[in-house]
């Protein structure tokens, strides 16, 4: 039996705007076992993003988490007070992002901020934090690591900035890792090398991972399961071969065909009709009602609710695609 | 058949002003020696990772960018020759989408007056039919008529993406350049644009460069794609012989980076080490060689240019061709 070590139960975040609260995500479940990572894919404004800073608990107002319950190891992270959380943070949750930048701080060496961090979490002393940063560097593939120790981000490429982050977020062996579009804004080629970066690394510490992006192709081959999700909502979530081979949500299906894939030949690509409503004027019922080929009357009276389907295999949907 | 566009050896260097006299101190090679012809009617890709030029290429082809040297000529007149009036003429079969959709529309303008911008500019009609020109144009790319008081601001990207589109084909251009113009999208609406550029190529008979780094868009969208690196073209074929039959170790490898989907979870194994160098002092020889894992002896003296190696497809790799390596170009 694998060992579950991030569980996310009914997780609700609300933004207050002035033309009202809105639900930036909205029931959201999942767990992820040691050593196992789980893919998080949609588009703009479908919430992945808000669902991991709400894991992290880096919402700030106007947003607000509303709901539900992150458990790490069976502890509630949503209900720790604000000082120990600080102490996870980097410890046991870490998260990366798409611009690296986002988590370096650009006034400070890449040592400076790797010390900072393992002597508060890992109670090293600056000599020995400085042994582990060099360590880390080195295995996050950066080259010349002494000089870089002694480098302002903006010295680094692109492509070594990520992978220094990498570097420091991971440098006190967090047991999970929230990955957000850590590979977007690179080039295919470097992608490929921070994606087998992330793999070795969490092969090495048995990290569970949370892998947000909106590129399907990168998620078939990183995730172990995929969950979809749709103006704030989940929609389907199944094992990455299941989900790609059979999708039972009419968005699965449709987001999967709308897609170029190098060697198919169609001359039109079937799109998706329509843009994702805002949140402020979601339907009552499904959300992809109004984009949906096969929405009947229910739909629009009631939101479906995610329901086990096979294993591990779970569906929103009242009127699914047939099981191929 | 003519070709509607013929570059040759096409530069366009950037100078690097640095210290308190702003001193030229280097020159970025973001277009190094591009020799390429576009046939009425089709789609040409040009593909590569950032900073292999194809952005400045594109502009370059436009005119928004002065080329440091070479020579473009479109529909066999010295386009670069141009002056006045016989310029503002060609700058109408000649159009540009962008990227951004945020950036390239003035959020001060209602969609009714940006589209009417380029009849005022060039005084394509009178006055007072511009705005029924705008409706028809907001038509003719799947928006509602009723837009046109509306502001930028007001619409998703992928409706200011169509807004951008139907101002490029106000004037009904020949050749458009489109820069990346789905990156910014999602992917459910990337394919509603694409499916759109290709119904105005058909209505209008537009021939189109399309650039993209996304080789899954440029193998959906193009009939003929050129690859670059580092300012230069290092492989063209057509589309389906360039994804079969890649002849460029950097081809090869970048196709072999794209994710597949449905692929399954697999071991990483990335296609390329290292990273594209700075196009500031690009590597002498073949600007690839220092990442590429099938050099040999000479690679980083020699670039031999491009050379066909079957029809329609070029390489510049001293692999293949007529002089080739012995032994070295065989494929597995």
């Amino acid at each position: 039996m694998t060992e579950t070590v991030v569980s996310v139960r009914e997780l609700q975040t609300t933004f207050h705007t002035r033309a009202g609260p809105v639900r930036a995500v909205d029931g959201i479940s999942y767990d992820i076992a040691k050593g196992r990572t789980l893919g998080i894919v949609g588009e703009s404004g479908c919430g992945k993003s808000v669902t991991s800073y709400s894991v992290m608990r880096l919402i700030e107002p106007p947003g607000e988490i509303t709901g539900g319950s992150v458990l790490l190891d069976g502890e509630d992270l949503l209900s720790l007070p604000e000082e120990r959380m600080q102490d996870y943070r980097g410890s046991r949750v870490a998260m990366i992002f798409q611009e690296p930048m986002t988590a370096l701080n650009p006034v400070l060496t890449i040592g400076y901020q790797m010390d900072e961090q393992i002597v508060r979490h890992m109670g090293l002393t600056r000599r020995q934090s400085r042994e582990r940063a060099l360590e880390m560097l080195e295995l996050v593939g950066i080259p010349a690591p002494r000089e870089r120790y002694a480098s302002y981000p903006h010295q680094l490429s692109g492509g070594m900035r990520q992978r220094a982050m990498i570097a420091m977020a991971l440098s006190c062996e967090p047991d999970f890792l929230i990955a957000d579009e850590p590979t977007t804004a690179l080039d295919v080629t470097i992608q490929g090398q921070i994606l087998e970066l992330i793999q070795k690394l969490q092969e090495r510490l048995h990290m569970a991972v949370q892998f947000i992006t909106h590129d399907l192709g990168v998620i078939s081959e990183i995730a172990d399961d995929v969950l979809v999700m749709y103006a704030g909502t989940a929609c389907e979530k199944a094992p990455t071969h299941r989900l790609m081979d059979a999708p039972r949500h009419p968005y699965t299906v449709a987001l999967l065909q709308s897609i170029p894939r190098i060697g198919r030949r169609e001359p039109r690509l079937p799109a998706i009709g329509g843009t994702v409503p805002t949140l402020h004027e979601l339907p009552a019922g499904c959300p992809f009602q109004n984009r949906c080929p096969r929405v009947v009357d229910r739909c629009r009276a009631e939101r479906p609710a995610m329901t086990a389907i096979a294993e591990g295999h779970e569906l929103a949907c009242f009127n699914p695609v047939e099981d191929r | 058949m003519s070709a509607l566009l013929s570059v040759r050896d096409l530069r366009k260097h950037f100078p690097v002003r640095t210290g308190l006299l702003r001193r030229e101190t280097a020159r970025v090679h973001a277009v190094d020696g591009v020799s390429l012809d576009v046939e009425p009617g089709e789609t040409l890709g040009l593909v590569g990772e950032s900073g292999c030029g194809k952005s400045t290429l594109g502009r370059t082809l436009v005119r928004l960018y002065e080329p440091t040297s070479g020579s473009i000529q479109y529909r066999g007149e010295d386009f670069l020759a141009l002056r006045g009036e016989r310029l503002r003429s060609m700058r109408r079969r000649v159009q540009m989408i962008f990227q951004d959709p945020f950036a390239s529309l003035d959020p001060r303008m209602t969609v009714g007056q940006i589209l009417s911008e380029p009849f005022k500019v060039h005084d394509a009609c009178p006055p007072r039919e511009r705005l029924e020109r705008a409706r028809a144009l907001l038509e003719t790319v799947g928006l509602n008529a009723a837009y046109l008081n509306r502001y930028p601001h007001e619409f998703s990207g992928g409706q200011r993406q169509r807004i951008s589109i139907a101002r490029a084909m106000a004037l009904k251009p020949e050749l458009v350049v489109a820069d990346e113009p789905v990156s910014a999208l999602d992917v459910s609406i990337q394919a509603q644009i694409l499916n759109l550029l290709k119904d105005l190529q058909q209505e209008f008979r537009l021939t189109y460069i399309f650039i993209s780094h996304d080789l899954a868009v440029i193998d959906h969208f193009c009939d003929r794609v050129a690859v670059m690196y580092l300012g230069r073209i290092i492989e063209v074929a057509p589309k389906d012989e360039l994804f079969r039959n890649p002849r460029h170790p950097y081809t090869q490898a970048l196709i072999e980076a794209v994710p597949r989907v449905g692929a399954g979870k697999k071991q990483m194994q990335p296609a390329l080490r290292g990273e594209v160098p700075s196009p500031i002092d690009p590597p002498a020889g073949c600007h690839f060689h220092p990442r590429c894992p099938k050099r040999h002896d000479g690679c980083d003296r020699e670039y031999p240019g491009l050379v066909e190696v079957g029809p329609g497809h070029r390489v510049a790799c001293r692999l293949h061709g007529a002089d080739a390596i012995p032994g070295a170009g065989i494929q597995p």
